[in-house]
């Protein structure tokens, strides 16, 4: 087994498992910091696939900014870190059979597709070409030009919404 | 004549002989880089912590002369052993643990702290071949790592269930995210004049120094970098005057010392980091042929970056938190931005024309964007009132007579 072999099973296992911490801790504010970790996992699966871009956005975005702003979203937010609420419903039993059902039938079709048995081959990008590559991917026309412009308008309409509904409507005291 | 070019290159020298060692010992091509990259790791992070020591002195000292004091003096001729006395002494302090805290969040703050400052040299250029990783999102990175370290402080606010703790990280959050922003629109400038992200190229490709490019966007940087590591005058977070000590108040013994390292050690990390960006890092004269000038010339780059922030530190009184967002959000955003905007289209328009022309042309513009900024910044502050928060009378601390009470409440 080579050293990135073992580094992968590694840092899978940690995904998975604080994956499955997220969604049953009963601390709220504990959870966020266990997505933190899954996050991570996932950024240092991007590295170790040479998307190197991908893994600086993972942490850079989503650590920095998305799980940042979830961890003042708890901390702000009042009544939100009881014990007493009971994690699951009724129904606990029958989504279960479903699940496994599922399961049972995507691992048994997907397990001989040619999706699961891809081949990695190695990039031939050196240095900066990957990223240059990929930029011109994204505002090439025959590219991704038109969902990469949609993508920043709607990013642009949120922002102008977040800016509109924090606005002091009645001028108010501070002009 | 071997000896020479071993000294002029020790590092790689080093390397080559322990891949050879392990080679011998019958070792896979995979685990020797694997090995020596470890190594390399761990003597770069002992390094950059055992630097600190030094620095921690070195700053107390200028400090002390800038406030007309002496300084540490008493440990060793100017007092130049003090911090490994200190270190002794929070080595073997008592660990407190508060009543009430929150163990995951409270013991993991610290390590954050300390390992985000510590993963920025991961891709500093030392040299033009010895480096810890090439890493070609290498600017990203240096972002991305910065929100680790917001996130030891929001744990150690969060973790230490004291109101105070709260309330500075909330401050200390709420500055590192502001001025992430500037600090990433010059980065992109910086991306538009050099074409590439990784660090060896940035530095590579400073024939000219990128101050003299951008010495609004080396402001910008330089004033943002101040505030991500939450030093005077950005220090709200610390404020002992209002909050006790911040963030880091219920900590006490190694735990305290880690984030004191993990501050000290911040400062001249981003001085590094400047130098590299701006300065021209290892780049100088001789440097190509005997890479370990380069380390010298990082090295004194470095320390004068370093020092201007020392003595900023010494010299400003703190900004309270309205002034410090006022500073962010209206005056070097948008700034940066204009900035942006103007070296996008000049270096379009000039792209294969003389490097001497540009500079020329994104001086000029540096300096009027920058003028332009103040006067606007100017214009309204005479527009705007400010409200008188306190009373003008002064409160007596004892009242002229005993058995009456004076207005003030004295």
């Amino acid at each position: 087994m080579t050293p990135l072999q073992i580094v992968f099973i590694l840092v899978a296992l940690v995904t998975i498992v604080s994956a499955l911490f997220v969604v049953s801790l009963r601390k709220i504010f504990h959870a966020a910091l266990w997505l933190i970790v899954t996050l991570m996992g996932v950024a240092i699966i991007f590295a170790l696939l040479e998307a190197s871009f991908f893994a600086a956005v993972q942490i850079l975005v989503y650590i920095g900014a998305i799980a940042i702003i979830l961890i003042f979203a708890i901390m702000l937010t009042r009544n939100i870190m009881s014990d007493e609420e009971v994690q699951i419903n009724r129904s606990w039993g029958i989504v279960l059979f479903l699940v496994l059902v599922f399961t049972v039938i995507f691992i048994s079709q997907l397990s001989s597709s040619d999706v699961i048995n891809t081949i990695l081959i190695p990039l031939e990008f050196q240095g900066q070409e990957s990223i240059i590559a990929f930029g011109e991917g994204l505002l090439d026309p025959a590219g991704y030009a038109l969902p990469f412009e949609l993508a920043s308008l709607l990013l642009l309409g949120a922002l102008v919404g977040g800016v509109y509904i924090a606005m002091d409507k009645k001028g108010g005291e501070n002009k | 004549m071997k000896i020479l070019e071993f000294l002029s290159n020790p590092i790689i020298g080093i390397e080559q002989w322990i891949m050879q060692l392990l080679e011998n010992w019958g070792v896979t091509p995979e685990w020797q880089t694997f090995l020596v990259y470890l190594i390399g790791a761990a003597i770069l992070g002992t390094g950059a912590l055992l630097i600190t020591l030094i620095l921690i002195w070195a700053e107390r000292k200028i400090i002390g002369r800038l406030q007309d004091r002496l300084g540490p003096n008493r440990i060793g001729p100017w007092g130049i052993f003090q911090p490994v006395a200190d270190m002794l002494k929070i080595f073997i302090k008592e660990h407190i643990i508060p009543d009430g805290v929150d163990p995951i969040p409270y013991h993991l703050a610290p390590i954050i702290s300390v390992a985000s400052v510590l993963l920025l040299w991961s891709v500093v250029p030392f040299s033009d071949s010895v480096r810890g990783s090439d890493l070609n999102v290498a600017l990203l990175f240096i972002l991305g790592v910065g929100g680790l370290g917001e996130l030891g402080v929001i744990l150690a606010g969060w973790g230490s269930n004291n109101k105070y703790s709260m309330l500075s990280a909330f401050r200390a959050s709420a500055q590192m995210i502001s001025y992430e922003i500037p600090m990433a629109i010059v980065l992109l400038a910086t991306v538009i004049l050099s074409g590439s992200m990784s660090m060896g190229d940035i530095v590579k490709s400073q024939n000219i120094a990128y101050i003299f490019f951008l010495p609004l966007g080396a402001f910008i940087f330089f004033v943002a970098s101040i505030a991500e590591n939450g030093r005077a005058p950005f220090d709200l977070a610390e404020a002992e005057s209002e909050l006790v000590a911040g963030f880091n108040m219920e900590y006490s013994g190694l735990k305290f010392g880690m984030f004191y390292v993990a501050d000290f050690l911040r400062a001249f990390t981003s001085a590094v980091i400047f130098s590299s960006i701006f300065l021209g890092g290892w780049r100088g004269p001789g440097a190509e042929q005997i890479p370990i000038l380069g380390f010298v010339y990082l090295l004194i780059k470095s320390v004068i970056v370093w020092f201007l922030g020392v003595w900023i530190r010494g010299s400003l009184p703190r900004f309270r938190v309205d002034q410090m967002m006022a500073i962010t959000w209206k005056f070097l955003t948008p700034l940066a931005l204009a900035l942006f905007i103007a070296v996008a289209f000049v270096m379009k328009l000039l792209e294969n024309t003389n490097q001497w022309l540009q500079v020329l042309i994104l001086l000029v513009i540096n300096v009027a964007l920058f003028f332009v900024g103040f006067a606007i910044i100017k214009k309204f502050e005479k527009e705007k009132e400010r409200k008188i928060v306190s009373s003008k009378k002064r409160v007596l601390a004892q009242p002229t007579n005993p058995f009456t009470q004076s207005e003030t409440g004295g």
